[in-house]
Formats: structure tokens, C-alpha cells, sequence
């Protein structure tokens, strides 16, 4: 009777410990912790006619101080009175990042 | 008999521990390097993530993982193992008029502050500030003219201010109905230094900048356009925009804007996925571009 008893108190204890340590894994979906979902769940408003911008509306960012056409890329027109701070006429225009990655990240586009 | 109920019981709970995992860190190893104001991350919400996948891995090469096991609904997207985008699977709400989309995250120290100078200058809260293991805090917000951005403090630092590589986000772009007034507003959290750039269509181009590197550009939509809604646009980089769109369209994607030369020279394209969520695709050589010196 005695041998019975532990032997079910020993199965109780690993039932409980492993039910335990389970339950730092979460299942119900997201990553911010047992039973959390992640809260990224937006969607837009409806709508867009991109075709109407034209294809002289440009949206990349600049090459230094002047476009392809030898242009200078900052506008000659500032706002009068601007509700931003706008940086200093002197500051040269940047633009983004090109030091090489120190690592290969992929081709892009699959070649066909 | 014991001993093998044990066994067994490790083994379920070893495999489960084994299969689970975490939104990986922005950085691994960390550096706590951050740059503040830079866009480093973006979510895909869409109620196809299968489709999204077989898209995104056919146009980018990326791969994808399993953020959790069991989880259906989320997988974080790879460009040669490193973790560039997270795919989100939800259901478009029922009786509105609403388009799956990429959530654009830009780099803060401190999310808390972030919202607050959100809300003092017209701002919205869409999803408070909310902490993750290994990936930091974050919230969703609006600017005032109701396009939709998060932002995100990384617990690991920012990825490194390098050229993206093909396949990776390389731009992000604010189309708006008023490009001052939201060069003012980001300005304010994020400590924008802002430029005016020359437009050919007359209306109004603000490049934003941190650490002396362009970090996006919000751009006034022309007066004429009333379609469009506000929102941000991000783009991939790619090899050649016209066989990336040829590519995009054979995926089942739509081709929104044509490629087209853009001020930097080289080719830029809007295109949407299946669900319709758009991006752009934009060349770039890998000469040397200006930068302002730190």
C-alpha cells in the first residue's frame, strides 16, 4: 500500500513540474509572453490612386547636393515661416547610408 | 514503468521548450548602438500569409520563421538568416473598407516619451506602449494627419547605418496632404533635422534626416490627388526595378506606379502584394553618395 502511494505521489510530482515548466511556453500565438497575442493588427484606410502622383513626383532620397541633371537638390523656396525647425541653409543635403554591409545579405530580386 | 512515464515526460517538455521561440533581437550580438529616427523594422498585416510569404520569398528571396510554435498568425521574415520584416496574418474587419498594409517602426530611446510628445502635438495612440522579450518596447501611433507608424525601442540597438543590401528596406516615405506641418510633427519626437528638397511637381518635399544620414522624406501629395490617403510607403531595395516589378506582377502583385527615374537617378516603382499592401522597389548603385559630416 505504502509502495503504491509513492509511486502515485512520484507521477503527481513530475505531472506538476512538467506542467510547470510547459507553462513558460506560451501557445496561444504572439511573442510578448504566455497568452499575449501580438498587437500589430492595422489595417489602412482604404484607397490609393498612386498613379495620379505623376511621374515626375519624386520620392527617393537625393545624391548629395544636386539631382542627376546637375541641379541642386534643395529648394530654392523655403516656407517664410516654416512650423518646423529647417536645418541651416549651409548644411549640405544627406543622404543615406552607403558603406557596404559588413556582410553578404542576398542578391534581391531572384534572377529569372 | 516510472521511469519511462519520466522519460517521456521530459522528451514532450524538452520538444515543446525546443519548437517555441521569440521575435529574434533587432541586433544579434547587441550593441546598443541607436539611431534615432531611423526606420528599422516593418510589419506586413495581411489576411494571407501563405500568399504573403510565396510572394515575398519569390520577389526578395527572403525566408521565413516561425515566431512561435503553434502560432499560425506570425513569422518573421530573413534576407541571408537576418531577421528584415514580420508577416502578421489577420482577419480584415468585417464591414469596413479597409487595405493590408506595412507598418513602418522608427527608432526611439525612449517609447514613453515618444508617446507623449505624440499626443502633445495632435498625435494618437493606437496601441500603447507594450514590451517584448529580446525585441524591446513599442507602440503603434497616428500622426494627426492619420497615418499610421510605430515606434520602437530596441532592447538590442538599431541595425548599423550601412547600404541595405538587395532585398532590404532601403527607404520610407511620408505621403501626406501636409508635408510641413508633418515634418514639424516628426520633428518633434524623433529630432529630425529637416531639408526642403526641389520638386518638379511644385509640391512640397521635406527630407528628414539623423547623424547626418537621410533617413526618409515626407512628401505633400499634389493638390489635384484626392485618392490617396495618408500613410507611409516604405521600398526594397533592388537590382534592377523594371525585372523586379516584371517579377512582382508574374507573383500576382499590381503594379501601382510604372518604374520611373527619380531624383537620385536611378529607377523607383510602386507596386501592391496580392492582399494589395503596397511598397516601392528603388534602385541603387553602390558609389558613394555625399553625406553630411557627425
Amino acid at each position: 500500500m505504502k509502495i503504491v502511494l509513492r509511486y502515485w505521489l512520484i507521477i503527481g510530482l513530475v505531472a506538476g513540474m512538467l506542467t510547470v515548466l510547459s507553462g513558460c511556453v506560451a501557445t496561444t500565438g504572439g511573442y510578448g509572453g504566455p497568452a499575449e497575442v501580438y498587437e500589430v493588427d492595422y489595417y489602412e484606410s482604404y484607397g490609393y490612386d498612386y498613379n495620379r502622383l505623376g511621374p515626375r513626383y519624386h520620392v527617393a532620397p537625393p545624391r548629395g547636393d544636386r539631382d542627376d541633371h546637375g541641379r541642386p537638390n534643395r529648394a530654392e523656396n523655403r516656407p517664410a515661416q516654416p512650423v518646423y525647425r529647417p536645418a541651416p541653409p549651409s548644411r549640405p543635403v544627406p543622404s543615406i547610408p552607403t558603406q557596404p554591409h559588413p556582410e553578404p545579405r542576398g542578391s534581391g530580386e531572384r534572377k529569372k | 514503468m516510472l521511469k519511462r512515464i519520466l522519460i517521456l515526460g521530459i522528451a514532450w517538455a524538452a520538444a515543446r521548450v525546443a519548437t517555441s521561440s521569440e521575435l529574434p533581437p533587432l541586433v544579434q550580438p547587441a550593441t546598443q548602438d541607436h539611431h534615432v529616427g531611423k526606420v528599422v523594422w516593418a510589419d506586413l498585416v495581411t489576411p494571407d500569409l501563405d500568399g504573403a510569404r510565396r510572394f515575398y520569398a519569390g520577389l526578395f528571396g527572403w525566408t521565413f520563421r516561425d515566431v512561435r510554435a503553434g502560432d499560425k498568425n506570425f513569422v518573421v521574415a530573413l534576407l541571408d538568416g537576418r531577421p528584415v520584416a514580420g508577416l502578421v496574418q489577420r482577419p480584415v474587419p468585417t464591414g469596413e473598407r479597409r487595405q493590408p498594409a506595412w507598418l513602418t517602426f522608427i527608432s526611439v530611446l525612449d517609447v514613453g516619451e515618444a508617446e507623449k510628445t505624440a499626443l502633445a502635438h495632435g498625435g494618437k495612440v493606437l496601441s500603447p506602449p507594450r514590451a517584448y522579450p529580446k525585441r524591446g518596447r513599442q507602440a503603434i501611433l497616428a500622426d494627426p494627419q492619420g497615418a499610421v507608424f510605430a515606434v520602437l525601442q530596441s532592447s538590442s540597438g538599431d541595425p548599423a547605418d550601412v547600404l541595405a543590401s538587395p532585398g532590404d528596406w532601403i527607404w520610407s516615405s511620408l505621403i501626406t496632404r501636409d508635408a510641413n506641418a508633418g515634418a514639424a510633427f516628426y520633428q518633434a519626437i524623433f529630432g529630425y533635422e529637416v531639408f526642403e528638397l526641389a520638386s518638379d511637381d511644385g509640391s512640397e518635399h521635406h527630407l528628414l534626416a539623423t547623424d547626418g544620414y537621410a533617413r526618409a522624406s515626407a512628401n505633400s501629395l499634389p493638390t489635384n490627388v484626392s485618392g490617396l490617403h495618408t500613410h507611409w510607403l516604405n521600398f526594397v531595395r533592388v537590382v534592377s526595378t523594371n525585372d523586379a516589378v516584371a517579377k512582382a506582377v508574374a507573383l500576382g502583385g499590381r503594379v501601382l506606379i510604372e518604374p520611373h527615374l527619380d531624383r537620385h537617378g536611378g529607377m523607383v516603382a510602386i507596386v501592391a502584394d496580392p492582399s494589395g499592401a503596397p511598397f516601392g522597389m528603388l534602385e541603387w548603385s553602390d558609389s558613394e553618395s555625399k553625406e553630411v559630416g557627425k
